[in-house]
């Protein structure tokens, strides 16, 4: 008898993962198989005793504290990175400013054209993975304060891909 | 992140931070390791939480970070905890005598031949045992191949019942 066979059904059935026709195989052969049967039985009680082995379990108030926790952390966070943020915008501020004033800089690096206040650039000021992880923490608040500044004194960006 | 965003956040950690915590408790055997690796999982999760396009379920992608937690936690004190749960288990042989202990803590030493698995071993055990996933699901999970999780599930099943046999766990309750 192929008793390997039913071993792997005998798990799978416990897994909840046997078809109807290896399920039906495997009752027909248990009837003749006593290895089987135990086998059966001695898997069952495995699959029993570690179920009865449970975590702790809290009601929604504490998981409402717990996720009030991380919203704390979430706002920490971001008050942390905007002094990051602030020196980044400045930092592209003032090369925008810088280029501005110095005509004979234009074309070689980040910026290949300028038109009054339009500054085209061919690259990002800093790579794309990191300023989607700052706009993480840029709330809209913020952004639109960042928006205003750069339309109220008419300053335009234009980014294009150097591929 | 959008108010959208943050509610859509909230919700998943409604939704998932139990069950997140119900693995991770399996995991490490350990109530506040467990929570800090529920926390830390939904801060990474929110973190990239713009970036997740999709691709796999919410549930798949909140597992596969709360596992991966849970696999740098084992890693730092698996072995001190293996050691400590048999020093137990002796400790309490010398007083009651190893027949009543295989009476009162079936569980326990379940739980710790379980403890022994290794962090993936335990991951699937885990998965399958007591959150009733799917083969495939648990697959998608620990980036394994569906073959790979139903033959390590038999080798786990097969590795406790030897081991428990040899302890007459298991011929005690049948």
């Amino acid at each position: 008898m192929n008793c390997d066979k039913f071993k792997h059904y005998i798990v799978d059935f416990h897994a909840g993962e046997i078809g109807s026709r290896e399920r039906l195989e495997l009752e027909m052969h248990m009837k003749s198989c006593e290895n089987c049967r135990r086998d059966f039985k001695e898997c069952d009680a495995i699959i029993r005793n570690s179920r009865k082995i449970s975590p702790p379990v809290f009601d929604d108030e504490y998981w409402r504290k717990k996720r009030e926790e991380l919203a704390i952390y979430r706002k920490e966070r971001r008050f942390l990175l905007k002094p990051v943020l602030a020196a980044v915008a400045a930092m592209v501020l003032i090369s925008v400013l810088l280029h501005q004033f110095l005509p004979g800089r234009v074309g070689n690096n980040m910026l290949t054209e300028r038109k009054k206040n339009t500054f085209v650039f061919n690259t990002l000021p800093v790579s794309e993975d990191r300023l989607l992880e700052m706009a993480d923490y840029i709330d809209e608040k913020s952004a639109r304060d960042m928006l205003d500044i750069l339309s109220e004194n008419d300053v335009h960006f234009t980014f294009y891909s150097s591929n | 992140m959008d108010s959208k965003k943050t509610a859509e956040f909230d919700a998943c950690y409604r939704t998932y931070a139990p069950k997140m915590y119900g693995v991770a408790f399996k995991m490490v055997n350990n109530h506040q390791d467990a929570l800090d690796i529920v926390q830390e999982s939904f801060i990474k999760a929110y973190k990239s939480w713009e970036k997740f396009r999709g691709e796999s379920a919410v549930s798949t992608w909140i597992f596969k970070i709360t596992l991966n937690n849970s696999y740098d936690y084992l890693r730092k004190r698996q072995k001190e905890k293996t050691v400590e749960m048999e020093r137990d288990f002796e400790d309490k042989k010398k007083y009651f005598g190893e027949a009543r202990i295989i009476r009162e803590d079936v569980s326990k030493l379940v739980k710790s031949e379980i403890e022994k698995l290794t962090p993936k071993q335990k991951a699937i055990f885990i998965l399958k045992t007591y959150d009733g996933l799917s083969y495939h699901e648990i697959a998608k999970i620990t980036n394994s191949r569906i073959g790979t999780v139903k033959a390590t599930y038999f080798q786990i099943i097969q590795k406790l019942k030897k081991n428990l046999y040899i302890k007459e766990v298991i011929k005690n309750e049948l």
